[in-house]
């Protein structure tokens, strides 16, 4: 040992040994003092050694005051008691200054008997099992994420968690709201955090009872919008939880009465919620969605409740994974919904209703592609201002939708539900489209006018009948912008609607005969559709489009 | 302090008057082992070795339920050194002066003076007999007699009878003679002449009480020897350094020159290796010849003799140096203290010297490794697989019924093969197997055959079962073969039992209860469960200190577990209560562990021995002795036959468990060792020490065959896979470790030079052989398991730092 690492040794000096024998009243010699010194440095060495193999049988890194206990007792000398504290002692000067000692406070002993706080006992020993490396690959989930969330589950959490579980799923509603309200705000639940993804997760188990899943969606959204809360790892299970409202065919969706098609909405839209906000907390989450909701929708199997779940879902995360996943499969998906939609039999009327639905969502997903890519062609093509550019071997409606959009964007901000872009930004974010608007404007030749009807609708305005004189459409392409909705408008309310089915006639070469009762239904109940959402407007609106379009015959 | 002191001794004698019995067979038993290692002149190894043999060698029959009672008074072997040491209440002083005395009036050839001193100093008489008799002023004599004065407290006057004059012509004989009186070790002490032939002459002229001042002159001057000699010598006299070093400081310790001795270790310890660092903390607080007596570490090295490996080149060079010098002072702690094991050959390089020493009293003795190990599997039983209503139903799900049959051959016609390695079925009387047993092999070999076969490919997938809130208090972890159960023994003293199956654990009925049950049902073994009662964990109450080992029962109706308080419990599983406590070791027991077949056990703990019980005696049938320090963890052979040992010392020592004999030490762990585990096969052995290195070792050839280097702290546990393609390791360093076994044992070098020299080669390929590390989060991983289906199950306790 270098003389410093000699320093490292206790050394009790020899004034030491003499104070201590002076306080049992002997009076010891210099010679004996040293000696004693000597001895008990030694003896002192000789304990912690031996403490040591304690400690490294207990497999701590850290030597305990007991380890050392150990050692004396095998030494046979009694233990040193008092000390078993964890927390290290600490040392105060004296004021003399190079004397330190160990506090040693009082304690007040009737204090502490009456005390009402009793510390509670310490959490029992357990085991818990976790799955740390499959086939010698690490789990996503860190090892002890879940046991630090345990250990930390005090009492009173526990009970939050009893009563905000119990009051969400409970019979009274403004204790659900307030429950709610809380979840959404409470900085203190991180450590419930795993427990209310359980919940949520249970709604797996509750697909009977829509009341069920939408409280537990309410729940989904409360804990997505804490903003305390570090979703972290649980994103995923979240996510998965939700896509099963948005995708699975629930075992309430078996009765017709049931409105399984709110829960979808409502589903979808947190989807989206979910992702915008933190997306960007799991890698690849977003290709995960849109992978499953593509398999939900490539699958004929696939009831067409999972079919519309999909829809709505692709159209609320935004026109690009409506490009991306619905767009491309569009054609082979509309082969097997025109089926649906043409059986008339009695048995099929339900899945024709459901058809109906899946077919209303199409259109409004497409609808609003329709409008960010003509607003994005436009932008590049130098705003708003070019209007007569058309190409030659444009379709004929081309122009209409070409015009109508910018005014669309200026005066109905709230249909694209908050995901409408200024045009200025989709240029740079999208270059290079992988669809070209004209591309998508091959669409038309599935939904033909149903679709420019549909641009007519949101638009506030001009909800008024027109005279008929502007009755003739084709001849329209070269009118205002402001022709387009007009005319619709007045098709709708024509309650002959001959002209308007000229233009239809186009597309789809329908009997003449029912539409005209059709469409007057369709405008008894139009008012309703200003919703606050645009999923709840599907919902009102679609049986109406079901009705008016059965009659519609794809060109393909 | 005065106090302390004084309790300390008091607690020597109440210790010795707790059994005071065997006080007088303890004695004779020390004798004996300090007899024998005196005049086999073959160190610490031989001697312990010995003694456990005579220990044993009552019941050589084999028959091992009759137990070798004899053997557990021999002593617990801690006891062992310290009366040697011990000085009478005699002053030494003086004695020590006579001594001189008698020397110095030999030397001038005064006899009649010398010998009426004796007749005055009555009390020595005996000690000097030996050497003086033959009276002639011949080196012999006068060697002998300094000799005695280095060791005069060894040669405490007792019933030793004087030696027959003839013993004289050997001085070293007579040294040791005279504390023993009853060897007879004439014989042996030509042994000693023959290893180092011209011994005679070089003691000629040497002066044991020396000059303290000239200890660093002769320690610098054989430093400036061995580093100016070519370098093939150089590396091996380098190991010279370290054993030459403490005799010489302890030397000087003991004969009281404190001064010299702080000064000496302050000028050369650095030069020291640095696995040694432990063992020379120790050393630097050894200041007073007291203290020397209760201090076990260095007892040791008084006592036993450090073993070192040289080429005959190398050590006539030594020799050489040391006669042309006269460096006396130096050659006779070479001939007393150290064990030189010359080989003919190349002197071997750094690497391969650096790989085996590190123990505390050097490298193992090449005989030490050469006794026939039976390291084959025994044959298993032959059960006839009743291919019942399930299993079939089992294999036509899976649409191949006919495939399974000559799997099914196959795996019995390799159990009807004898290994050639084996031992004869029935060396060790094992238990019969029950019915029970035999269902369990029946699950144990369909699950066989469902296992993955694992690879650097395809590597196990890892469970980790972590304890919640122990608080730190986790000391031992095991779970059963079919991964049913888990138990963890505690600093609270506490075991408890978890099941992690869904099947809860139950517990028999009370007495009075089951007095109500129909005892004709067909379903009476369901009807004496308690229900009630059933819970996922059991907790074992009856330590009185921490637990540091458990282990389950094969058939997984026991449980054993080994703690602090000296005592091993068993417990049964079906009552959860304590059935026996077998008391033995008196100091904390590290380590127990059921043998592979059931009924035996065994146990190591802080008294230094290993001790092979049966469940049904209750005291132990053998004492495994030898190490010098704490027996940390203990280990089954898989055929049962053989039990290994890690201990403090550094060396891993196997055991035959029919003899009692020490059959193997390996050396080359450079700090203490804490796992242990052989391979499935039984051919290798696999250690892990507090250095965070593995090591592999090939039984039958006695060789280190592997160095696993990538851990960053003690590793806690080891364990191979089922097939014994893996071998995972955990560690204090909170990581899993996987390693390709198969390769790691691939191309071994075990050709006839290197299994007759011991020379290794180790190859670096530590990286290679790493299939994967595992982090764990502040978790050490205390105990390691694969499942029947090779899964691998972790164990250990969280612990936030």
């Amino acid at each position: 040992m270098s003389e410093r690492e000699e320093r490292r040794f206790v050394e009790i000096p020899r004034e030491s040994i003499r104070l201590m024998a002076e306080s049992t009243g002997l009076e010891l010699s210099d010679e004996v003092a040293a000696l004693l010194a000597e001895d008990v440095c030694y003896r002192l060495r000789e304990a912690t050694q031996n403490s040591s193999q304690f400690m490294k049988h207990t497999k701590r890194r850290k030597l305990t005051v007991e380890d050392f206990n150990r050692a004396l007792r095998w030494s046979s000398v009694e233990a040193v008691c008092g000390y078993g504290s964890q927390e290290a002692l600490p040392l105060r000067p004296a004021r003399e200054g190079e004397l330190y000692f160990p506090e040693d406070r009082e304690v007040n002993l009737v204090e502490l008997a009456l005390a009402t706080n009793i510390p509670k006992g310490c959490a029992e020993t357990a085991v818990r099992v976790h799955v740390s490396y499959l086939d010698g690959k690490g789990n996503l989930a860190p090892q002890g994420s879940v046991p630090s969330a345990v250990s930390s589950l005090t009492d009173d959490l526990l009970k939050y968690y009893q009563q905000v579980t119990r009051a969400v799923l409970g019979d009274d509603p403004q204790l659900m709201k307030i429950a709610l309200q809380d979840l959404q705000t409470n900085s203190k639940i991180a450590a419930l955090l795993p427990y209310f993804v359980y919940v949520v997760s249970g709604v797996k188990s509750v697909s009977h009872d829509l009341e069920q899943l939408h409280r537990l969606l309410q729940v989904a959204r409360s804990l997505v919008r804490n903003p305390h809360l570090c979703l972290g790892p649980y994103v995923r299970s979240l996510v998965g939880s939700v896509l099963y409202c948005v995708l699975e065919p629930l075992a309430a969706s078996i009765n017709p009465l049931n409105d399984h098609w709110t829960l979808r909405d409502g589903a979808a839209l947190l989807l989206s919620h979910i992702f915008w906000t933190h997306g960007d907390l799991v890698s690849g989450l977003y290709q995960q969605i849109l992978l499953s909701l593509q398999k939900v929708l490539a699958d004929p199997v696939r009831p067409l409740c999972s079919h519309y779940g999909a829809v709505v879902g692709l159209h609320a995360l935004g026109w690009k994974a409506v490009e991306r996943v619905l767009y491309p499969h569009l054609s082979t998906y509309w082969t097997n919904l025109q089926a649906v939609l043409d059986d008339y039999s009695v048995s099929n009327a339900q899945v024709k209703a459901d058809g109906h639905k899946v077919y209303g969502a199409i259109l409004v997903a497409v609808e609003r592609l329709l409008k960010m890519k003509a607003q994005a062609a436009e932008s590049r093509r130098g705003g708003p201002g070019v209007r007569g550019c058309r190409r030659p071997d444009d379709l004929p409606w081309d122009s209409l939708l070409l015009q109508e959009s910018p005014s669309g964007a200026g005066t109905e901000p709230g249909f694209g539900s908050g995901l409408l872009l200024p045009p200025g930004s989709v240029g740079p974010e999208d270059p290079s489209p992988s669809v070209t608007l004209a591309d998508i404007y091959r669409l038309y030749a599935f939904f033909g006018d149903s679709l420019a009807t549909r641009f007519g609708t949101g638009q506030p305005a001009p909800t008024a009948p027109r005279p008929p004189g502007d009755k003739k459409e084709p001849a329209a392409a070269t009118d205002s912008v402001r022709k387009m909705p007009q005319l619709t408008a007045s098709a709708m309310v024509s309650p002959q609607g001959d002209d308007t089915r000229d233009v239809f006639q186009r597309s789809r070469f329908a009997p003449r005969g029912a539409p005209h009762f059709r469409f007057i239904k369709f405008q008894t109940a139009f008012p309703a559709p200003h919703g606050p959402s645009p999923a709840s407007r599907y919902v009102e609106k679609l049986p109406m489009w079901a009705l008016s379009d059965n009659s519609l015959y794809l060109p393909l | 302090m005065r106090r302390l002191r004084r309790s300390r001794r008091r607690c020597g004698q109440a210790r010795s008057l707790k059994e005071p019995p065997t006080l007088l067979l303890r004695k004779q038993g020390t004798a004996l082992a300090r007899s024998d290692g005196g005049t086999t002149n073959n160190g610490p190894n031989g001697g312990s070795e010995k003694r456990c043999e005579r220990a044993s060698s009552v019941s050589r029959d084999g028959e091992t339920p009759k137990p070798v009672i004899a053997v557990s008074t021999v002593v617990p072997a801690r006891a062992a050194p310290v009366p040697a040491a011990v000085p009478e209440v005699s002053a030494p002083h003086d004695r020590q002066t006579l001594l001189a005395v008698l020397q110095f009036l030999r030397q001038s050839n005064l006899r009649e003076a010398e010998e009426a001193l004796r007749r005055e100093a009555r009390l020595l008489e005996e000690a000097v007999a030996g050497s003086g008799a033959p009276g002639e002023a011949d080196g012999t004599g006068a060697e002998a007699a300094s000799a005695l004065l280095s060791r005069v407290t060894a040669s405490a006057p007792g019933p030793a009878a004087p030696d027959p004059p003839s013993t004289g012509a050997s001085g070293v004989v007579t040294v040791s003679g005279s504390a023993s009186g009853t060897a007879a070790p004439g014989k042996v002490g030509s042994v000693a002449v023959e290893d180092q032939p011209d011994v005679s002459a070089v003691l000629s002229a040497y002066n044991q009480q020396g000059d303290p001042a000239m200890y660093e002159e002769y320690y610098s001057g054989l430093k400036h020897f061995i580093e100016c000699s070519l370098d093939c010598h150089r590396a091996e006299l380098s190991q010279l350094f370290y054993p030459l070093f403490v005799h010489m400081y302890l030397e000087l310790v003991y004969n009281q020159h404190e001064n010299e001795a702080k000064s000496f270790f302050e000028k050369f310890h650095g030069d020291q290796e640095c696995y040694y660092q432990d063992d020379l903390r120790v050393l630097s607080s050894l200041t007073k010849k007291e203290h020397m007596k209760g201090n076990e570490t260095m007892l040791d090295f008084r006592t036993s003799k450090f073993v070192l490996r040289i080429s005959r080149d190398s050590y006539q060079l030594l020799k050489r140096h040391l006669q042309e010098k006269q460096n006396n002072q130096i050659w006779n702690i070479v001939q007393e203290h150290l064990y030189i094991d010359i080989f003919d050959g190349m002197p071997r390089s750094k690497q391969q010297i650096d790989a085996m020493v590190g123990s505390l009293a050097g490298e193992a003795k090449r005989e030490a490794n050469k006794s026939k190990v039976f390291f084959g599997l025994l044959k298993e039983p032959e059960i006839e697989v009743p291919l019942d209503d399930e299993d079939e139903e089992g294999e036509n799900e899976e649409g191949k019924p006919k495939k399974k049959k000559p799997k099914k051959d196959s795996i019995g016609s390799k159990s009807k093969k004898q290994d050639p390695n084996a031992p004869p079925q029935n060396r060790i009387p094992l238990p019969e197997l029950k019915d029970s047993d035999k269902l369990d092999k029946i699950m144990n070999m369909k699950e066989t055959t469902k296992r993955v076969r694992l690879g650097p490919d395809c590597l196990p997938s890892i469970c980790f079962y972590t304890f919640l809130n122990a608080y730190q208090g986790l000391t031992a972890v095991d779970v059963t073969d079919d991964s049913s159960l888990i138990a963890g023994g505690f600093a609270d003293s506490t075991v408890r039992v978890w099941s992690v199956t869904p099947k809860k654990l139950r517990s028999v009925k009370q007495a009075a209860d089951l007095s109500l049950i129909d005892k004709e049902s067909d379903d009476v073994l369901e009807r004496i469960m308690d229900e009630k009662t059933a819970s996922e964990l059991k907790i074992l109450y009856g330590h009185s200190g921490p637990v540091y080992g458990a282990s389950f029962s094969p058939d997984r109706n026991y449980l054993l577990s080994s703690s602090e308080d000296g005592t091993v419990r068993l417990w049964s599983l079906q009552t959860f209560t304590c059935l026996v406590g077998y008391k033995g070791h008196n100091y904390p027991v590290w380590d127990t562990q059921f043998s592979p077949y059931g009924y035996y056990f065994v146990s190591g703990g802080h008294d230094r021995v290993a001790r092979l019980w049966a469940t049904d005696h209750y005291q132990p049938l053998r004492i495994f002795a030898g190490h010098l320090a704490d027996v940390n963890c203990t280990r089954f052979h898989p055929n049962s036959n053989y039990v290994a040992t890690g201990s403090a010392d550094r060396t891993v020592r196997l055991w035959d468990v029919l003899n009692g004999n020490c059959v193997r030490i390996f050396t080359g762990h450079k700090g203490p060792i804490h796992s242990l585990t052989f391979s499935p096969n039984g051919r290798f052995l696999a250690t892990g020490a507090t250095d965070g290195r593995v090591l592999l070792w090939d039984i039958g050839h006695g060789l280190m065959v592997g160095e696993l280097k990538g851990h960053t702290d003690t590793v806690c546990s080891l364990r191979f896979s089922r097939d014994g393609e893996i071998l995972a390791s955990g560690s204090m360093d909170n990581t899993v470790r996987l390693w390709d076994a198969i390769k790691a044992f691939e191309d071994l070098e075990t050709d006839d030079f290197t299994t007759a020299t011991g020379h290794i080669n180790l190859p670096e390929n530590s990286q290679e052989l790493l299939l994967g590390t595992y982090m764990t989060k502040s978790t050490p991983v205390v105990h390691l398991h694969f499942t029947r289906r090779n899964l691998v199950l972790a164990a250990g306790a969280y612990s936030p730092q």
